[in-house]
């Protein structure tokens, strides 16, 4: 570990408010050599995949599936699934997609600049659906606000916030082993 | 974002890191940057910025231009050859 980095682990532990990332937690995650399957390139393009799948699923299911208590019960899990896939897609790519400028270095910034310029254009177009959704919801099926709230706010934000760690977690080569 | 190619920068870094006996996590430390950026760096998949570039030198203590160039180096060896 390099004496920049030493500094940054010694240092005062901060939380970075805007990015939802500790000091630690990021120098820890760029600074771990161990093997793991989360930097493998399939596994990860694999977790982009699911939870995509389980968004969709979020913000379909009341069509999908007409038994409430069912739905209910699916859509809490798949809510947890969501919860739990996105600390696990950004570990993937190290905190890269939510580290801020002085915990990286110059590639590493390029890197998630890119990610997230990306992310905002696969944004423009996902969005349409959502609010289609919820345009459908409110006139035509008359669902309460709270309703609109959990199918379509709560998925879109889930997705919002995940984009630019799923872009890198697609586009991230294998990574090869500690140096 | 450009839409030109960027041009490539070769770069003998890997066999000058050797020379000097150093892993890639050494170097890396030695010049503030990730371990994997010193390897897309040898690979030439990566440019360094001219402060990482100085950096970079220093540590292996060597001059800009004999570690970095936008040409292939045996080519530089042949040119310096030919001018002699």
């Amino acid at each position: 570990m390099s004496n920049e980095m030493k500094s940054k682990v010694e240092g005062e532990k901060r939380f970075y408010w805007i990015e939802g990332v500790t000091r630690d937690e990021v120098i820890r995650s760029l600074t771990d050599q161990r093997p793991t399957r989360l930097r493998q390139q399939g596994v990860r393009r694999a977790l982009v995949v699911v939870y995509s799948l389980l968004i969709g699923f979020l913000t379909g299911a009341q069509h999908l599936i007409p038994m409430v208590k069912l739905r209910t019960y699916l859509e809490i899990a798949g809510l947890a699934g969501v919860l739990w896939l996105y600390y696990v897609l950004r570990t993937s790519v190290r905190h890269i997609s939510d580290a801020p400028d002085e915990l990286l270095d110059e590639r590493l910034i390029q890197m998630r600049n890119a990610a997230y310029l990306h992310a905002y254009r696969i944004l423009v177009f996902v969005t349409l659906p959502f609010i289609m959704q919820a345009y459908l919801m409110a006139k035509v099926q008359g669902g309460g606000f709270d309703r609109i709230m959990t199918v379509t706010l709560l998925p879109f934000l889930m997705l919002a916030a995940t984009l630019p760690a799923m872009v890198l977690a697609w586009t991230l080569p294998t990574e090869e082993a500690g140096g | 974002m450009s839409r030109q190619r960027t041009e490539p920068v070769f770069n003998r870094v890997e066999g000058l890191r050797l020379e000097c006996g150093l892993t890639r996590q050494q170097l890396a430390d030695a010049v503030g940057v990730h371990y994997q950026t010193i390897g897309y760096l040898e690979r030439g998949e990566y440019s360094p910025s001219l402060l990482l570039a100085l950096r970079i030198a220093e540590v292996l203590k060597r001059e800009v231009g004999e570690i970095f160039s936008i040409t292939p180096f045996d080519q530089n060896e042949e040119r310096k050859k030919s001018d002699e």
